[in-house]
């Protein structure tokens, strides 16, 4: 649930109640940004501990929602082992929507906000390019690159490249609003909003961690994308 | 009126984007959208009325903090899904740009000030969070008196199946703490 995109106050109580249902005597959470570890105390009085490290998130609130209710669902009938497992790996297997949909999703995203943003039709068509360029080497890298900032930072270098070109072959007419589009794409907005729910929430900790993560994801972008005007010129 | 049109359905059409992009379910997609253009509608009306920034963005963000609390209490879903992608129109994208585009024509004026509203609009977006995020935690707590928080603290430091809990002194500081956390809610 972290990796999709929840808050940590929010896996914090499922796992809180998972337990609870499962009759355990003593629970103890802790989670920040890239570690979460449960201790718990067994009715024989047994104490458990695991540690589990998170590396990348990758938002996916269609499963978010399924781990969410099947949480709940342990929590208040507390089925057995097998069962459980049974449906957590249909959950986590399950394909939510064919790969074009990303492409769908990122042509919207750019085309609609650098025409919010005051371009015209030709802006939001060359912003949709770079929108396919960005969610096509997203693809690409996600798999290949484990530093966060080194992987913004090539994907908001490359786009803006491409935008530089394009705009210089005669396509598009302004260059900041189609380069407004692109950032609305790569920006960190779900990384954001949990930062500040999860500071709201009491867990101070974990939500400074993740809004300095969220603040300078945006400023690794932002110097992606300046370092390509400073290459080839606005 | 019709220079209206255009914002208001990019906002909606970029929310949508934002909504398949995270992958959100079909009917839930929807309504993201739609509380995406509302909220750029509320954002419109409330900066031509005050001319303020700080309160344009507060309002909306109020908004789309009521209308994601509500639709997760109906839709049995968690809030942040109807939350970020519904709040996405209101990110100062635009301001970002240009304050960077200031640092790299050594344009100091068009910096601090496009840094400065960006600074403030986020301030604005969470506060507005805050507000409602505050209000629903007293509501629900009125409306369902069970304090989780406070029975995860409790378990936490162990019931009465806790063996250190059985020291004369520790159940006295426990019962002391309990009383103070129930008296100030």
């Amino acid at each position: 649930m972290l990796v999709c995109g929840a808050e940590v106050s929010r896996v914090e109580d499922s796992i809180f109640r998972m337990c609870k249902g499962y009759g355990c005597e003593r629970i103890n959470v802790f989670i920040i940004t890239n570690n979460m570890q449960v201790t718990i105390e067994t009715p024989d009085g047994e104490i458990i501990t695991q540690i589990r490290t998170v590396l990348r998130y990758n938002p996916n609130f269609a499963m978010l929602d399924e781990l969410n209710n099947l949480s709940r669902e342990a929590a208040s009938g507390s089925p057995g082992y097998y069962i459980l497992s049974k449906k957590f790996d249909k959950i986590v297997t399950a394909k939510y929507q064919p790969r074009f949909f990303k492409y769908i999703g990122g042509v919207l995203v750019s085309g609609g906000f650098s025409m919010f943003f005051g371009g015209d039709v030709m802006d939001a068509l060359v912003a949709s390019i770079g929108a396919c360029i960005i969610v096509f080497i997203e693809r690409y890298l996600n798999t290949r690159e484990d530093n966060e900032f080194v992987y913004y930072y090539i994907v908001s270098l490359i786009t803006a490249i491409a935008t530089v070109f394009m705009v210089r072959a005669g396509l598009g007419h302004n260059i900041d609003k189609i380069m407004i589009g692109e950032i609305m794409l790569v920006i960190p907005g779900v990384a954001m909003t949990n930062a500040i729910r999860d500071l709201l929430m009491g867990d101070t900790g974990s939500g400074m961690l993740r809004f300095i993560n969220a603040v300078l994801v945006a400023g690794i972008i932002a110097s992606g994308f300046a370092t390509a005007l400073l290459m080839f010129g606005g | 009126m019709n220079e209206m049109i255009i914002p208001i359905a990019t906002a909606i059409i970029g929310s949508l984007g934002f909504g398949i992009n995270m992958k959100i379910k079909m009917p839930h997609v929807i309504y993201v959208a739609i509380s995406g253009g509302i909220t750029y509608y509320i954002y419109l009306m409330a900066f031509a009325a005050w001319e303020n920034n700080f309160l344009a963005n507060f309002v909306a963000a109020v908004f789309v903090s009521v209308f994601a609390e509500t639709m997760a209490r109906i839709h049995k879903t968690p809030t942040t899904i109807f939350l970020t992608s519904g709040a996405i129109c209101l990110i100062p994208g635009g301001r970002l740009y240009y304050a960077m585009y200031g640092i790299i024509n050594n344009d100091e004026v068009a910096f601090i000030e496009n840094g400065e509203i960006a600074l403030i609009i986020a301030l604005a977006i969470a506060s507005g969070f805050m507000v409602v995020t505050v209000l629903m935690k007293l509501l629900s707590r009125v409306i369902e008196p069970q304090k989780r928080r406070f029975r995860q603290r409790k378990m936490a430091h162990g019931h009465e199946s806790n063996v250190h809990c059985l020291d004369s002194t520790d159940v006295k500081t426990e019962v002391k703490v309990d009383n103070g956390c129930n008296d100030n809610r």
